[in-house]
C-alpha cells in the first residue's frame, strides 16, 4: 500500500475482496449504496487560531496524504462522515448496560446486550454486532425486521473476517461456548447502522482453574 | 444517517471503454532491439528448439516454437507469440519420424496449415490466397504459410490494426551491402474497410512502417494477411524468401535441399529472420482490451454528511478528564464547529443491498465538505 499521488484530483477505486468474491459468485455486484468516510483524517491538526488567517485554519488537513485503495473491506471506512441537523453540539453516542461481558462458560443465563444511540438514532437500521472471536460464543441479533446478516459492513478492528461473527439487530444476546478448555478473551464491538457510531467492550469466557 | 441510495440516474452502465497499450512488457510498443528497452530481444526455449524423446510432444518444436521476451528460465520471461510453419501436403514432415522406421504419421506441417485454414478460411476454401497488384494475376495462392499467433493474454481483444510492424531479415546483401531485410505493416489505413471475413477482420500485410505507411500505395505483393481479432499474422514464405534472400543458409521457402530427409525446422527460420530483422527495427504492435465499466455519480448535497464519527472529531474521555470538563466528552471539538462544522472526504464506500462493502474509492486529495459546498465523485468501476 502507497500514498496516491496528490497533485491531482482523482479517484482511485478497486473491488474489495467481498467484492470480487460476489462477482465471481453472482457475476455483478449489485451496487445500491454509498457511505462516505475521512479515516486518514485528525481533526485536531485544525487551527482556529492560525496566525495567518482562516485560509490556513486547515492546510494541515488539505495537506494530508491519503493511502491508496486497498481490497480488505474489514480495514476501510473506519470512521464514516454521518448526517445531521444543522447546529448539533456532539456526536450520537452509542453505550451499552454493561462495560465489559465476563461469564464462565457454563454460564447458563442470558447475557443481553441493549444498545441505545444519545441523541436517539439507529431506531430503523438497528445495530451490528461484532464478536471479534467467534470461538468465544455465539451473538444472537434481535427485533430487527426483514434484515439478512450483512457480512462485514463496516469497520471491526485488526481481527481477521473468517474469525468473527457478525450479527445484526435492536439488542442482542450473547450465548458463551460451553466446550471452551481455556479462558478466553476478546472483544465485542457494537455499531450503529445509521450514526455510524460505535462502541468497544471487552468480553472473556471464563474457564475454571485456567487463566 | 450514514448511508444513501444511488438513485436511477447515479449509475450509468453499459458503457464498454477501449483501453490500448503496447503489446510488450510494461506496456512498451516496440521490442528489439530496435527499442528504448536497452537490451531487448526475442528468446525461444532450447527444450523446444531441440528434438526431445518424445515426438507426440507437441511442445518438442515439431509443431510451433514459442516466442519469448527474456531468456528462458529468467523471472520476467513471458511467452508472447508463437511461429508455426504449414504446409498443405504436410511437406516439411520428416520423411521417418524421430526413432521409427515407419515412415511419418505425424504430419506436423499439413497439421498445421488445416488447423489455421479451418480457422480462417471459408469452408471449401482449401489454400490460401494473398492479393497481389498484378493485373494478370490478382490473388497468389500458396500451399505453405508461416504463422504468428499472438498469446491471447497478450493481445487481449484485439492486435490493433494500424500499429503492427514488423521486420524480417536475410542473411545476405542487397546491393551497397545493406542487409536484406523488409519491414511489413497491414494495409488498414489505405484500406481500412476490409469487411468480415472468414477468421473476423482481414488485413493485408504490405511493405512499409507504421511512421511513413506503405512503401508504394496498392503495391501489393502478395506478403500475407494480419486477423487482429484472433492475434494472427499469416505470412506468405514464397514472396517473403523472394524478398530478403536466406537466412543462415536456410531459405524461407522449403527447399529439400536444405533439409534432406529431415524435418525442416522451418520456425527457426523464420524466428532467426524476425531477430535479425529487430536488430534493425524493433517489433512494433499495440493491442486494445475493450472493459466494460459502470460510472457511479456520489452527488453530496449540502446538507449532508457534514458531521463525522472520527474519534478525533470529537472531545475524547481522556481530554475531558484532563482538561476537567467532563461533560464534554462526545462533544463537537470546535465551537467554530458547532455552526459551521467542516469534514474532509478521503474515502467513498459502496455497498449491495445486503450492506456489503464491495468497492471503495480513495480520494487523491482531502476533500473539504461544509453546508455551504456540495461534491460530485463520479466513479469508475471496470466490470
Amino acid at each position: 500500500m502507497a500514498y496516491i499521488n496528490n497533485e491531482i484530483i482523482t479517484v482511485d477505486a478497486v473491488l474489495t475482496k467481498k467484492g470480487r468474491e460476489l462477482l465471481a459468485a453472482n457475476g455483478g455486484l449489485n451496487i445500491k449504496s454509498y457511505a462516505l468516510a475521512d479515516d486518514e483524517i485528525d481533526y485536531r491538526l485544525y487551527q482556529p487560531n492560525h496566525p495567518q488567517g482562516s485560509a490556513y485554519y486547515d492546510l494541515a488537513i488539505r495537506n494530508t496524504p491519503v493511502f491508496e485503495a486497498f481490497t480488505d473491506e474489514t480495514q476501510l471506512l473506519k470512521y464514516k462522515l454521518v448526517t445531521l441537523p444543522a447546529g448539533v453540539t456532539s456526536i450520537p453516542v452509542i453505550s451499552l448496560g454493561q462495560s465489559a461481558i465476563y461469564v464462565d462458560k457454563d454460564y447458563k443465563g442470558e447475557v443481553v446486550i441493549v444498545p441505545s444511540t444519545n441523541p436517539v438514532y439507529n431506531t430503523t437500521l438497528g445495530y451490528t454486532a461484532i464478536l471479534s472471536n467467534k470461538s468465544a460464543g455465539t451473538i444472537i441479533g434481535e427485533q430487527l425486521q426483514n434484515v439478512t446478516n450483512a457480512t462485514i459492513p463496516t469497520f471491526i478492528g485488526d481481527v481477521s473476517s473468517t474469525t468473527a461473527q457478525v450479527s445484526l439487530g435492536l439488542r442482542f444476546r450473547f450465548v458463551p461456548n460451553s466446550s471452551l478448555t481455556q479462558t478466553l478473551a476478546t472483544s465485542l464491538t457494537v455499531v450503529g447502522n445509521e450514526s455510524g457510531g460505535s462502541v468497544t467492550i471487552p468480553v472473556t469466557i471464563n474457564v475454571k482453574g485456567t487463566s | 444517517m450514514i448511508f444513501k441510495q444511488f438513485d436511477s440516474s447515479d449509475i450509468v452502465a453499459g458503457r464498454t471503454q477501449p483501453v490500448s497499450t503496447g503489446l510488450w512488457s510494461d506496456g512498451e510498443a516496440v521490442w528489439g532491439n530496435g527499442s528504448t528497452t536497452v537490451g531487448s530481444s526475442f528468446y525461444t526455449s532450447s527444450r523446444q528448439t531441440q528434438q526431445s524423446s518424445s515426438q507426440f510432444e507437441p511442445l518438442n518444436g515439431l509443431y510451433y516454437t514459442n516466442v519469448y521476451d527474456a531468456p528462458t528460465g529468467s523471472a520476467n520471461s513471458d511467452i508472447y507469440f508463437s511461429i508455426a510453419y504449414g504446409h498443405s501436403a504436410g511437406s516439411g514432415s520428416s520423411a521417418f519420424d524421430t526413432g521409427s522406421s515407419q515412415g511419418s504419421l505425424l504430419f506436423p506441417t499439413k497439421a498445421i496449415y488445416n488447423q489455421y485454414k479451418n480457422l480462417l478460411l471459408s469452408p471449401g476454401d482449401e489454400t490460401f490466397t494473398f492479393v497481389t497488384s498484378s493485373a494478370s494475376e490478382p490473388v497468389t495462392s500458396s500451399n505453405e504459410i508461416f504463422s504468428i499467433s499472438v498469446r491471447s493474454a497478450k493481445y487481449k481483444d484485439r492486435l490493433d490494426p494500424g500499429q503492427f510492424e514488423l521486420t524480417l531479415s536475410g542473411s545476405g546483401t542487397m546491393g551497397g551491402g545493406i542487409q536484406s531485410k523488409i519491414t511489413l505493416i497491414d494495409d488498414s489505413r489505405d484500406n481500412p474497410d476490409t469487411g468480415v471475413q472468414s477468421g473476423g477482420k482481414r488485413y493485408n500485410i504490405i511493405a512499409g512502417t507504421i511512421a511513413d505507411g506503405a512503401t508504394k500505395t496498392g503495391n501489393y505483393q502478395g506478403l500475407g494477411l494480419m486477423y487482429p481479432d484472433l492475434g494472427i499474422i499469416i505470412l506468405n514464405p514464397q514472396k517473403i524468401s523472394e524478398l530478403i534472400g536466406t537466412v543462415s543458409g536456410k531459405s524461407l521457402t522449403l527447399n529439400t535441399s536444405d533439409w534432406g530427409n529431415q524435418f525442416a525446422r522451418m520456425n527457426s527460420v523464420l524466428f532467426n529472420s524476425i531477430l535479425l530483422g529487430s536488430k534493425h527495427s524493433g517489433m512494433k504492435a499495440r493491442v486494445t482490451e475493450y472493459v466494460p465499466a459502470r460510472h457511479f455519480f456520489v452527488r453530496v448535497k449540502n446538507q449532508e454528511y457534514n458531521y463525522s464519527n472520527n474519534p478525533t472529531f470529537v472531545v475524547s474521555n481522556s481530554e475531558a478528564i484532563s482538561s476537567g470538563t467532563p461533560q464534554d466528552v462526545g462533544k463537537i471539538r470546535f465551537t467554530d464547529f458547532y455552526t459551521n462544522p467542516k469534514v474532509y472526504i478521503t474515502t467513498v464506500g459502496l455497498y449491495n443491498d445486503n450492506n456489503d462493502l464491495v468497492a471503495v474509492a480513495k480520494l487523491s486529495q482531502p476533500l473539504l465538505k461544509d453546508f455551504t459546498n456540495e461534491c460530485l465523485v463520479k466513479i469508475k468501476i471496470d466490470v
